[in-house]
């Protein structure tokens, strides 16, 4: 009788450790799986040869906008994007792991952006995924190829992004951003895609050389003390940050119009960004930028294609604070006064 | 494969793109068919002159004669006389002082109550950078971002039109 007692015992604590441990464990094998998934994206973008044609479609002041595109894919981050179809017909985008070159016909000029000082890849991957529900929705088919819909939505349960992932390369195929309200804001969807073993290398060479260029460049990150070095004044610190964003660094960010340092201080939570801008009021009045033009106590909020801008005045300082959601500018605004 | 099916492979032929038994099928039909092989010729020269492409220079001395012709005394006659037999009326005299003095006060008025050309430029460029920098994200959407960027600084562009 004892014997059965004990082992029936034995049992139940054997049952009771199981049902407990089990979804534990399912639960961290998730989240290993969902960081092996999205270190896969990561290694795609650098690894993957492809070939891809498609649409790319965003609002532009009220309207929608698509175009007809070309991607081609290299090794080593290598990417040329051409815009096939009016109002874009002509655009050609070129850029690997360092910069990007954005070649206009319309305005015979090349963009060139230096964007070699961008974060760790890995703090990316680990602030994305703790500050955003990211999960496989289902699986289908996308521009012909097997595929897996990975859906990332925020704290508040909102949706920010769809993308469809090529089941077997982990290529993105397919791409829809939501604004803070979950409405549509931009797409690009890949409707055929061919694998190639390499492209030609002039592809992705650099179309700088027989245009006139500019170069929207940010220099390495510095520190804080350097920045306000820098440019002149004590850079200001907001005392309120969304939760989950973190500081992606301090740059000092020099204007094509005018010959004034700003400082640029930038937060990320893996997937949204927010950006502020700062200078001397009277700089900011006498080069007519930012909140310079307005009265000094007024809080000025406006819709962007893509995000939204509060300006305001605090200090003797003029700021323009960039980000998805108003309300979170508001407040930081709000605290840096 | 006939030559609709090899003209629709052949700018990826051209950039050597297409492999395998498609690629021994367009060159079988490029060497019987000289259409295609023609077109196949065009093709990598449009390429070749891409490559090649050199900003053109205008001919020497054409600035000149565009000055010449516009500051001839010929010209010169054709553009003033009309104005000045406008002028020479009292009535439209005062209408030409009216309309300045409107455009004057409607210009003043405006700039005092609106944000600024200028405004509008370093706001853009303040959201250009936040976007580019937002592109460099390994999940971002690079494509519709640069259509954005590029749409953004064409509307900046024609900004700057309007202020010259």
């Amino acid at each position: 009788m004892k014997r059965y007692i004990i082992t029936t015992l034995a049992i139940f604590a054997a049952c009771i450790l199981l049902g407990v441990s089990f979804p534990a464990q399912s639960a961290q094998t998730d989240n290993r799986d969902l960081d092996a998934l999205l270190t896969h994206v990561q290694d795609a973008a650098a690894n993957v040869v492809c070939v891809a044609e498609g649409t790319t479609t965003l609002h532009h002041h009220g309207k929608l906008v698509t175009s007809a595109i070309k991607v081609y894919h290299g090794t080593q981050h290598r990417r040329r994007i051409e815009y096939l179809t009016p109002p874009l017909k002509g655009l050609i985008v070129i850029s690997d792991e360092k910069h990007t070159w954005r070649y206009d016909p319309k305005e015979d000029r090349v963009v060139v952006t230096d964007h070699s000082h961008s974060s760790n890849p890995e703090d990316r991957r680990k602030s994305l995924v703790s500050n955003h529900r990211v999960r496989i929705a289902c699986t289908g088919k996308k521009a012909g190829r097997d595929a897996i819909l990975l859906k990332m939505t925020s704290a508040t349960g909102s949706i920010k992004k769809e993308i469809w992932l090529d089941a077997s390369t982990y290529e993105k195929l397919a791409n829809t951003d939501y604004n803070d309200k979950g409405e549509f804001e931009a797409s690009t969807e890949f409707t055929s895609i061919k694998y190639v073993n390499s492209l030609p290398d002039r592809l992705f060479k650099d179309p700088k050389r027989d245009h006139p260029f500019r170069e929207l460049s940010l220099s390495k990150p510095i520190s804080l003390e350097e920045l306000s070095k820098q440019v002149g004044f004590k850079v200001s610190i907001p005392t309120f940050v969304p939760a989950g964003y973190k500081l992606d660094g301090y740059w000092v960010y020099k204007s094509r119009r005018h010959p004034v340092n700003v400082a640029y201080t930038r937060y990320t939570d893996g997937l949204d960004t927010i950006s502020i801008f700062e200078m001397r009021r009277d700089d900011a009045c006498k080069f007519h930028v930012g909140h310079g033009e307005y009265p000094a106590d007024s809080y000025i909020a406006k819709d962007l294609a893509r995000g939204h801008i509060g300006m305001m005045t605090a200090h003797g300082r003029s700021f323009a604070i960039i980000g998805d959601d108003p309300r979170k500018i508001k407040k930081i605004a709000d605290s840096l006064k | 494969m006939d030559c609709n099916e090899t003209q629709k492979l052949l700018s990826e032929y051209s950039l050597d793109l297409v492999q395998g038994k498609t690629k021994v099928r367009i060159q079988e039909h490029l060497a019987a068919c000289p259409t295609c092989s023609a077109e196949l010729t065009k093709l990598e020269r449009v390429m070749a002159l891409i490559d090649d492409l050199q900003p053109l220079e205008p001919p020497q001395g054409l600035w000149n004669g565009v000055y010449n012709r516009i500051t001839s005394p010929e010209a010169e006659h054709k553009v003033r006389q009309p104005a000045w037999g406008f002028f020479r009326r009292p009535v439209y005299r005062w209408v030409a002082c009216l309309a300045a003095v409107l455009f004057v006060a409607i210009f003043t008025f405006s700039r005092a109550h609106y944000p600024g050309p200028q405004e509008h430029f370093v706001v853009n460029e303040y959201v250009q950078s936040h976007v580019t920098t937002s592109s460099q994200d390994f999940l971002s959407d690079t494509v519709s971002l640069n259509s954005a960027e590029t749409l953004d600084d064409r509307d900046d562009s024609d900004s700057d039109s309007e202020t010259l």
